[in-house]
C-alpha cells in the first residue's frame, strides 16, 4: 500500500502541468494557418498578424514559417511594430523571436534593421532568408486559424483540422511536438495495440499529454502522462492509465546520463495491486560497460545484478564476440525456492555468471544467399547450490529473390540444463505426465519468411515455423510444433497504420489447427 | 543575341512573389524583378507560386501557374532590378532516400525494427524497415528535397530504443532530402540490453 501510495505522489508530482507556464515565441492569426508535419514548416495565407514574443508586431499578406530554422518571411504590404515605430516593407524576414530582422524593398533591395527599427543597413546577401517555398495547401496536415509557436518545441493551433487524415475530427486545440529531446518521446505508458497522443502543454523543458489508447485484452483506456526534459541527457515520464473497466495502473521512469560514461535509469509501476520499483545504473570504462540492476516488489521480492561486459571486437576474419560475467542475488520472503526441504532457510540466494557470444559475419553463400550465424553460453551458478547452463546457435540466411521480395530461412537451437546437485528430483519429481522433464531442455526452430515490401509503408511476410522442442506439449510447454503466419502492414492514411496479423497453429492436442489473429493500430 | 532573346521569350520561368508593386515583383530569395508595361499586379498573391514570362526588353509579365515553366534559377540575369543572392527551388521536389540500419549481432532473432521520427513525435513503430539479411535493414523513404528529417531507430518500442557503445541514449539521426543519397546507420547496443 505504501508503495502504491508513493508511486502515485511521484506520478502525481510528475503530472504537474509545468509546461503550461512557457510563453510562445511568436503567436499567429490568419486567414488560413496550414501546417505540414513533412517538412516542419507553417504557411499562412490571406493575411497574417505575428505578436512576437518581446512585444513587436508583424503583420502582411501571407507568412512561412520555417519551424526547425525557428524563422520566418512574412510577405506582401509587410509592416513591423516595436512600441510606436513602424517600419514598412515589401516583404520581412526574422528569426524567432525577432532579434535579427530583415527588410526587402523592391526600390532598394535588402536592408538589415536595429533593434529600434529605426537605423537600416544594406544587407544585399542576406536573400537565403526571403526564401518562401511553394507548399500545395492540399498537403497540409494540420489546418488552422491561429497557432502558437514555442521555438524548437511544439506548435499549439486553434482549432484544428485534418484534412489529410482520415476520420480525424477537428478539435478546437491540437498541439503538434517536433522537439528531438530523448525526454519527448519517453513514455512510462505499457505498449499498447493503439496509443493516440494529443498533446495538452509543452515547454522546452515538459510535455503534458492525454493518450487515447487500447489495451489488448483489457480494451479502451485513456493514459496521461507528463514528461519533465532536462535537454538530451535526462527525462522523467510519470503517467496514469485508466482503463474504462479495470484498475489504474500508474507509472513513473526517469533517465539521467552521468557524465560521459555513465546513465542512471529509474522506474516504479502498481498495476492490479502489484508495485515494483526499479533502479540501474550504466557506467562505461573504456572498452567495458558495467551495468547495475536492482528491482523490488511489495510481494517481498527483490534482486540485484551487476554486469560487466565487453563490447563486440573482431576476434578473427570478420568474426565477432563479447563475453560477460555478472554477479548478484535473489531475494523472496519465505524463500526463493518453494520445493526446497526448509523454504524459509533459503530467503537469498546468490549468483555469479559467465557469457560468451560469438558471431560470424554476413558472408554470400551458395545460390546468391547471405549467412550469419551466433553461438550464445552461459552458466550461472547459485548459493543453493544450483547451476544452469545455456546454449544456443542460430543459423539466418537470405536471398534477394526480387527487388520488392526477400527469402530468409533459419534454424535455432537451444539447450538448457537447470541442475541441483544431488537435489535434482526434488525441484524436477517424475510425474506421471507427458510434459514433465528432468531439468533439461532443447529447444529447436526451423522458420521460412518470405517478406514482400512496396514502398515504406506496406509489406506483407508469409512465416512458417516448425519447433522441435523438449518438453513440448500442448499448450503447457513448448511452442506449436507447425504455425503459419502472415502479417500485412500498411499505411491507408497518412496518420494512420495497421498491422494485420493471421496464425494458425498446426498439431496441438490433434487438432488440425488453432487460429490466432493480431491488429495493431499506430501513428 | 536576338535568337537568346527570342528563346527567352518563348520560356516561362516558375517564381514565389512575395511583393509585387510598380518597382517590380520581389520574390522569394531576395530578388526583384522587373516587370514590363505589359503585366499588372492583378493575380499576383505574396507565397503562391506564378509563371512569369520575359517581354522583349527581358522584364517580366506574370503568368498563371505553368507546370511546364522552369526554375527561377534559370531567370537571366537581366530579369532582375536586384539579383538575388539566392534562388532556392521554391517547389521541393520529392525525392528518394535511403536508410540502412545494421544491428548488433546480439540482437533477438526475428526482431523487426522501426524507424520513429519527429513527424510522429517520434512514435516508436511509426515506419517498419525492409529485412535485407540477419543483420542489415533498409528503408526507402520520400523527403522533400532538401528537407531534414530526424529519427531514431527501435524495436517498436520506447524500451527497445537504440542506445550508443556507452550505453546512453543517443542524439536522433537526422536523413536530409537528397536525390538517391544512402544513410548508414549501426546501432551499438539496446535499451534492453542486459
Amino acid at each position: 500500500m505504501r508503495a502504491r501510495a508513493l508511486v502515485a505522489v511521484l506520478a502525481l508530482f510528475t503530472l504537474w502541468p509545468l509546461a503550461g507556464v512557457a510563453k510562445p515565441a511568436a503567436e499567429i492569426s490568419g486567414g488560413s494557418v496550414l501546417f505540414y508535419n513533412d517538412s516542419l514548416s507553417i504557411v499562412v495565407r490571406n493575411g497574417v498578424t505575428v505578436h512576437l514574443a518581446g512585444g513587436v508586431v508583424v503583420s502582411g499578406a501571407a507568412a512561412y514559417f520555417d519551424l526547425r530554422a525557428d524563422r520566418a518571411v512574412v510577405a506582401g504590404n509587410a509592416q513591423i511594430t516595436r512600441g510606436a515605430t513602424t517600419l514598412y516593407a515589401d516583404a520581412l524576414a526574422f528569426d524567432l523571436p525577432g532579434r535579427k530582422i530583415d527588410v526587402l524593398r523592391s526600390a532598394t533591395g535588402i536592408a538589415l534593421a536595429d533593434a529600434t527599427l529605426t537605423q537600416l543597413q544594406p544587407a544585399p546577401d542576406d536573400g537565403n532568408a526571403f526564401v518562401f517555398p511553394e507548399l500545395a495547401d492540399g498537403r497540409a496536415y494540420i489546418r488552422a486559424r491561429r497557432a502558437e509557436i514555442t521555438s524548437r518545441t511544439s506548435v499549439r493551433f486553434r482549432p484544428a483540422a485534418f484534412p489529410t487524415s482520415a476520420g480525424a475530427p477537428p478539435v478546437p486545440m491540437y498541439l503538434y511536438t517536433f522537439a528531438a529531446g530523448n525526454g519527448y518521446a519517453a513514455t512510462a505508458l505499457a505498449p499498447a495495440a493503439f496509443d493516440q497522443p494529443y498533446g495538452l502543454y509543452s515547454s522546452p523543458t515538459a510535455l503534458t499529454a492525454l493518450h487515447l489508447r487500447y489495451l489488448n485484452g483489457v480494451g479502451p483506456s485513456l493514459g496521461i502522462q507528463q514528461n519533465l526534459i532536462g535537454s538530451n541527457d535526462g527525462y522523467i515520464a510519470g503517467a496514469f492509465d485508466v482503463p474504462v473497466h479495470a484498475a489504474i495502473d500508474d507509472s513513473l521512469n526517469g533517465y539521467r546520463q552521468i557524465g560521459e560514461n555513465g546513465t542512471v535509469a529509474l522506474g516504479a509501476s502498481t498495476d492490479d495491486g502489484y508495485h515494483e520499483a526499479t533502479l540501474g545504473f550504466t557506467q562505461a570504462v573504456g572498452t567495458l560497460v558495467s551495468r547495475l540492476n536492482y528491482g523490488i516488489t511489495n510481494g517481498g521480492y527483490s534482486s540485484a545484478l551487476v554486469s560487466l561486459r565487453t563490447r563486440d571486437r573482431e576476434l578473427f576474419s570478420g568474426i565477432t564476440w563479447h563475453t560477460s560475467v555478472n554477479f548478484g542475488f535473489t531475494a523472496q520472503d519465505g524463500g526463493v525456492l518453494p520445493l526446497a526441504p526448509s523454504p524459509a532457510l533459503v530467503q537469498t540466494v546468490w549468483q555469479k555468471g559467465l557469457e560468451v557470444f560469438v558471431a560470424s559475419p554476413l558472408v554470400h553463400g551458395p545460390l546468391r544467399t547471405t549467412l550469419s550465424a551466433t553461438v550464445d553460453g552461459t552458466r550461472t551458478d547459485y548459493s543453493y547450490p544450483q547451476y544452469y547452463n545455456t546454449l544456443e546457435t542460430d543459423l539466418t540466411g537470405s536471398r534477394r529473390l526480387s527487388r520488392t521480395m526477400t527469402l530468409f530461412f533459419g534454424y535455432d537451437a537451444r539447450w538448457t540444463a537447470d541442475v541441483f546437485p544431488n537435489n535434482q528430483f526434488l525441484f524436477y519429481p517424475p510425474a506421471a505426465t507427458p510434459y514433465s522433464y528432468a531439468g533439461y531442455t532443447t529447444a529447436r526452430l526451423a522458420n521460412l519468411d518470405l517478406q514482400y515490401v512496396q514502398g515504406p509503408y506496406t509489406s506483407v511476410r508469409l512465416s512458417y515455423r516448425r519447433a522441435d522442442d523438449f518438453p513440448q506439449y500442448n499448450f503447457y510447454v513448448g511452442r506449436p510444433p507447425n504455425e503459419v503466419n502472415a502479417t500485412l502492414r500498411v499505411r491507408p492514411f497518412s496518420n494512420i497504420g495497421i498491422s494485420f496479423g493471421r496464425s494458425y497453429d498446426f498439431g496441438w492436442d490433434g487438432s488440425r489447427w488453432v487460429p490466432g489473429w493480431s491488429l495493431s493500430v499506430f501513428q | 543575341m536576338i535568337a537568346a532573346v527570342i528563346i527567352a521569350a518563348a520560356l516561362s520561368y516558375r517564381v514565389v512573389p512575395l511583393a509585387c508593386t510598380a518597382n517590380g515583383i520581389a520574390i522569394s530569395g531576395g530578388g526583384v524583378l522587373r516587370i514590363s508595361p505589359q503585366g499588372s499586379c492583378s493575380g499576383v498573391v505574396p507565397g503562391r507560386a506564378i509563371a512569369v514570362t520575359l517581354d522583349d526588353e527581358t522584364r517580366v509579365i506574370p503568368q498563371k501557374p505553368d507546370p511546364a515553366a522552369h526554375p527561377a534559377s534559370e531567370l537571366p540575369p537581366a530579369a532582375f532590378s536586384i539579383v538575388p543572392t539566392s534562388l532556392a527551388a521554391p517547389e521541393a521536389q520529392e525525392v528518394t532516400i535511403t536508410i540502412v540500419v545494421t544491428i548488433p549481432p546480439a540482437t533477438p532473432a526475428g526482431s523487426d525494427i522501426f524507424l520513429a521520427t519527429e513527424r510522429s513525435s517520434y512514435s516508436p513503430a511509426e515506419i517498419r524497415m525492409d529485412q535485407l539479411d540477419a543483420r542489415r535493414y533498409r528503408l526507402q523513404l520520400p523527403l522533400q528535397e532538401g528537407a531534414r528529417l530526424a529519427f531514431r531507430v527501435t524495436r517498436g518500442t520506447f524500451s527497445t530504443i537504440e542506445r550508443d557503445a556507452k550505453g546512453r541514449l543517443p542524439p536522433p539521426h537526422i536523413a536530409t532530402g537528397q536525390a538517391g543519397a544512402v544513410l548508414n546507420i549501426t546501432v551499438e547496443a539496446w535499451s534492453d540490453d542486459t
